[in-house]
């Protein structure tokens, strides 16, 4: 009989280090033009980096150090929300992007909301909510597989443990995608106009701060349509105003 | 602006120290002749930024016109010393002793003023005066040989540079007043209605000849340099001069008035005359919307945008002056400072201008400076950032923006405060909070945990469904086994009889009377063994068991010594008479337990 084994204990702090070097530079090459100043210089080997490795936080929130530094505050919140996504419970990360957010008029917290629910809420990232869900649901099948097959084995109380840690993952995974729009975008330029129509010949019916997130709902050629839930807003904005998250 | 002479006339000071005010007066000449001018100017200093422009008085010997003002600030170990001076060019209008009366400022309510100033106005001595040809509105002329009838002896007309110009863009209003035959006094001139538009005067007064419709016309030409506040089409209302014209007058000798009139005009006399221009329209364009850059603040001219920091280099809590300066041609009245970035490591304090206007070349020009005072409040090596000044260029119609910046800044720790001799016992210091900045880099890359990793590993659809697909087929083996049990109630019962085992120890571990508790784990161990061995539980002994187990399949000594001994014990526990010592409820459990071991070491060892 196969091994009764099961994979559902946490692996966590596995590292999975990947050397990281681009054409452009390295990391350490960045962080001296960045602590030099020259931070135009850090910014395209961080955005190389970020290129290389998408799922390292660390090149996102360095790139959007950079961004930040030359003035680019929408580039830069974009940035964090990358990083935030991959590694929130990182406390540098989470500062910067409250930081970034600040200055756009938004805040990480909204009002109201306890800040330990947030961090609560946001203890895991999405990929590790994912993989927690994800192993639970095939040790919950496998457990039961094997137990109609030889209802000896000592298996109800892995199985309804792995049921439990699949609900629970995959309520938390719904209850964040309800809190984040599926396709999220931040704001690049200083007074970006939301007109009600994908062309200059639309009246202009907002302007937005550099720096606020707003939900993609369409594109149509240079345009794309965006929301904010929050103000009640919807409309075309140009496809160079906003940088994708 | 100095003049060549300067005989300076003091006010008397006499102010509070409240604001410390002082104005005085000076012209370039004392005597004048009545075709030249006087340059009067007027100081104004005090220790105040916003110094009080002078009240002119009334001069009804002079026409006065405004050639501009240069205004000076100056922040000097913490304190403001502002000065202004005004310069106007008098133009006379009649020989004789005229008195340029005390001009005055308010401070605080008290009146400061100038002493009078005396100029001697004299006949021309027939050489001209250098520079401009001597003016005044209709200054009177020889009278000019050859007339035509269609010629009028007294117009003006008012032209402006341009037609059409954009809002606070420049445009030259020009009105020239031509006099063909002699005047008797000077004439009054009334500058048009300008309404809507700021206006600076553009002297002095130009005089020239002119020969127009074959006649010969003594010009005298007035400009204004105008800017338009509001986009629009806008009418420069007429300007009108009022004159006596001479004129020749028969006197009849026999006539009773003969030597009143002969006395009075002596074959002279005059017509009042009034002449006006046609109304002037300017079109004047609005600024285009388009490419407006966000700090643009209504300046419209061609001007150059420079600062200064002084010093560079200093300790926490010194200051520094941070001078910025809008250079060039266009309405500097209206630039307004750039807006100062936010820099929270210094105290900045409000921001103080000064101005100096020119008119040169017919174009008003100069420079307007804005100083800062910056407070260094931290120590370390920063920069202020990027200042912009953004204008509208009127003849390449477009907006351009100037930028200075980044300064940097070396602020070095001030001195130390001395440690005090008592220990305070006021609260502890708290950190005091300077700036706010992004915190720095993560050198080290974050390690990305195993779990993200299989999120990873399960994107792939297959991988998501392959356990349920596992399950589906272990549930279809389990159905058929299940089936296969109904159709053969023997092989069932073999299937079942852990199970079935399990339960009646379970019920046998809960059953309080211990005779019934006995009675279940013997019905458990024949039933397990009966199902097992398919055999039927009624009527079977140990022996018989034994006999299938050793004899038939092979069991080793040991499980089957250790069923020889638990058959026993139930059977003990079963038949001993109540109260003995086999019956005790408290072996029950301990029993089962054996029971359920030997059921699993049997389970393993009957398997078909």
């Amino acid at each position: 009989m196969s091994r009764r084994a099961l994979f559902l204990a946490c692996l966590l702090c596995v590292p999975a280090a990947a050397p990281a070097q681009t054409a452009a530079g390295t990391p350490a090459e960045a962080h001296e033009l960045y602590q030099k100043g020259r931070f135009e210089e850090a910014a395209a080997i961080y955005e190389a980096l970020a290129a290389a490795e998408p799922l390292e936080a660390s090149h996102h929130y360095n790139l959007g150090n950079a961004r930040y530094k030359t003035g680019q505050l929408g580039r830069a919140t974009a940035c964090y929300l990358r990083a935030f996504k991959l590694a929130p419970r990182d406390p540098d990360i989470r500062f910067n992007l409250a930081f970034a957010l600040e200055r756009a008029g938004e805040a990480l917290v909204l009002p109201g909301i306890p800040e330990a629910l947030h961090r609560l809420v946001y203890l895991l990232s999405g990929e590790e909510l994912q993989g927690i869900f994800w192993s639970s649901w095939a040790a919950f099948f496998l457990l039961w597989g094997l137990y109609l097959l030889d209802s000896r084995l000592r298996l109800p109380t892995a199985l309804v443990l792995a049921a439990l840690i699949a609900a629970g993952s995959g309520g938390w995974l719904a209850l964040r995608g309800s809190l984040e729009p599926p396709e999220l975008a931040v704001v690049t330029l200083p007074n970006a106009e939301v007109r009600s129509g994908p062309g200059r010949n639309f009246s202009a019916s907002y302007t937005l701060p550099e720096g606020r997130r707003v939900e993609v709902l369409g594109a149509s050629g240079d345009w794309v349509e965006i929301g904010v839930a929050r103000d009640g807003i919807k409309g075309w904005i140009r496809r160079d105003s906003i940088e994708r998250v | 602006m100095r003049p060549a002479l300067g005989l300076l006339v003091f006010a008397a000071l006499a102010a509070p120290a409240a604001a410390e005010l002082s104005i005085s007066a000076q012209v370039d000449k004392t005597t004048v002749a009545l075709n030249d001018q006087v340059t009067l100017e007027v100081f104004v200093t005090g220790d105040t930024a916003r110094m009080p422009e002078p009240q002119l008085p009334s001069l009804p010997n002079f026409s006065v016109y405004s050639s501009g003002h240069v205004q000076n600030i100056s922040i000097v170990n913490g304190q403001v010393q502002g000065s202004v001076t005004y310069s106007f060019v008098l133009v006379p209008r009649f020989v004789g002793r005229a008195v340029i009366p005390p001009l005055t400022v308010e401070d605080g309510g008290k009146r400061i003023a100038t002493q009078p100033i005396e100029v001697q106005v004299v006949r021309p001595s027939g050489q001209r005066s250098s520079g401009p040809a001597p003016a005044r509105p209709g200054a009177r002329p020889p009278v000019p040989g050859g007339r035509r009838a269609d010629a009028p002896d007294l117009f003006v007309e008012a032209s402006v540079d341009r037609p059409s110009a954009f809002v606070n863009e420049q445009v030259t209003l020009s009105v020239r007043v031509h006099v063909a035959v002699a005047l008797l006094g000077n004439p009054d001139y009334s500058a048009p209605d300008t309404s809507g538009f700021f206006k600076e005067d553009l002297p002095p007064l130009r005089s020239y000849k002119r020969t127009l419709h074959e006649r010969l016309y003594y010009v005298t030409e007035v400009k204004t340099a105008l800017f338009a506040a509001a986009p629009g089409r806008h009418v420069i209302g007429p300007a009108a001069i009022t004159a006596q014209v001479q004129k020749d007058v028969q006197i009849d000798p026999f006539a009773g008035d003969f030597f009143e009139k002969f006395l009075r005009g002596g074959g002279l006399g005059s017509e009042t005359v009034q002449v006006r221009t046609e109304p002037v329209v300017v079109e004047i364009l609005p600024l285009p919307e388009e490419g407006r850059p966000d700090g643009f603040k209504g300046a419209v001219g061609d001007f150059t945008f420079s600062a200064s920091l002084k010093p560079s280099a200093l300790k926490v809590g010194e200051p520094a002056e941070l001078t910025l300066q809008v250079k060039g041609k266009g309405n500097l009245k209206t630039v307004s400072a750039p807006p100062l970035p936010e820099v929270k490591a210094f105290r900045v304090y409000d921001t103080l201008s000064s101005l100096g206007l020119t008119k040169e070349g017919d174009v008003v020009q100069g420079f307007k400076t804005f100083k800062t005072v910056l407070v260094a409040r931290a120590s370390g090596e920063t920069r202020l950032p990027e200042i912009a000044f953004s204008f509208f260029d009127p003849k390449r119609r477009l907006y351009r923006t100037q930028k200075v910046g980044p300064i940097p800044i070396s602020v070095d720790a001030g001195d130390a405060e001395p440690v005090p001799l008592v220990a305070s016992r006021g609260p502890a210091p708290s950190p005091t909070a300077l700036d706010a900045d992004i915190h720095y880099l993560l050198a080290l890359p974050l390690r990305r945990t195993a779990t993200a990793a299989l999120a990873g590993a399960a994107d792939a659809a297959w991988l998501r469904w392959l356990p349920p697909l596992l399950w589906a087929l272990c549930l279809v083996l389990h159905a058929a086994r299940l089936w296969r049990a109904r159709l053969d109630p023997v092989e069932g019962r073999f299937q079942k009889a852990r199970a079935k085992a399990g339960r009646r120890l379970a019920a046998a571990r809960r059953e309080p009377d211990p005779g019934r508790a006995a009675a279940l784990l013997g019905e458990a161990l024949t039933g397990f063994l009966a199902d097992k061995l398919r055999l039927s539980p009624h009527g079977l002994t140990l022996r018989q068991v034994l006999s299938e187990l050793r004899d038939r399949r092979g069991l080793r000594d040991a499980p089957a010594d250790e069923l020889k001994a638990l058959w026993d014990e139930v059977d003990a526990m079963r038949y001993a008479p109540s109260g003995a010592a086999g019956a005790k409820s408290g072996s029950v459990p301990s029993l089962a337990s054996r029971l359920d071991n030997l059921m699993r070491v049997l389970d393993k060892e009957i398997e078909s």
